[in-house]
């Protein structure tokens, strides 16, 4: 338990510096993106940025769940879910590149991001299952 | 639920408190209000034995089937 804590403590700080590094950075790429790539590149580098931000924030709000010592509830597997979809939506997001004016999209689905996502998904069930098991272990006398 | 625990009723015609008998039989006064209160979603037969022992009673006198 005491592992799960510090082990916890350390990757939320880690999570926390790389999603206010991502905000930082991203304003400067996003706005680089627009000025040689046009609007709709912008968008979707924003929209990529969007989805990593989200990563991130979950990983941290699961983590602090895990730091307080709160393992298997529904709020966890409800943050495991949301970050299973957002791998997978992830995965599929068109990019849109090129210079203005010659957009090209590009559909690069990763099946790996995909199978981990689904697998993540799965994982979130099982754990809705053991947050209804230990709830009535709890409410058990 | 419709199954009412009726352990408040035995207690009071011992004229017993809950700390007491939670002690007694060897659980937190915590899960003891839980059982007391209806929360409860099992209750253990060693609890049940355990409470029958202290109170002198039937594990039909703390337990009743209310269909509505």
């Amino acid at each position: 338990m005491d592992r799960i804590a510090r082990l916890s403590r350390v990757l939320r700080l880690c999570f926390a510096i790389a999603l206010a590094t991502l905000i930082v950075l991203s304003s400067f790429v996003i706005a680089i993106t627009y000025q040689e790539a046009g609007r709709w590149a912008a968008v979707s580098v924003a929209a990529e940025v969007i989805l990593q931000g989200a990563l991130l924030f979950q990983g941290e709000r699961l983590l602090a769940l895990y730091q307080r010592g709160v393992l298997f509830e529904s709020a966890n597997a409800r943050r495991f879910r949301t970050i299973a979809l957002l791998v997978v939506a992830a995965a599929v997001l068109p990019r849109v590149r090129g210079p203005a004016g010659s957009l090209e999209v590009t559909f690069q689905v990763d099946f790996n991001a995909i199978v981990v996502g689904l697998f993540m998904l799965i994982l979130s069930w099982v754990m809705f299952e053991a947050a209804k098991a230990a709830d009535e272990q709890r409410l058990t006398v | 639920m419709p199954i009412i625990v009726t352990l408040d009723v035995e207690l009071a015609k011992r004229k017993m408190r809950a700390g007491d008998l939670a002690e007694a039989i060897g659980i937190t006064p915590q899960n003891l209000s839980v059982l007391k209160a209806g929360h409860a979603k099992a209750i253990r037969f060693s609890t049940l034995e355990a409470i029958c022992k202290v109170l002198g009673c039937q594990p039909g006198d703390l337990l009743r089937f209310d269909p509505d």
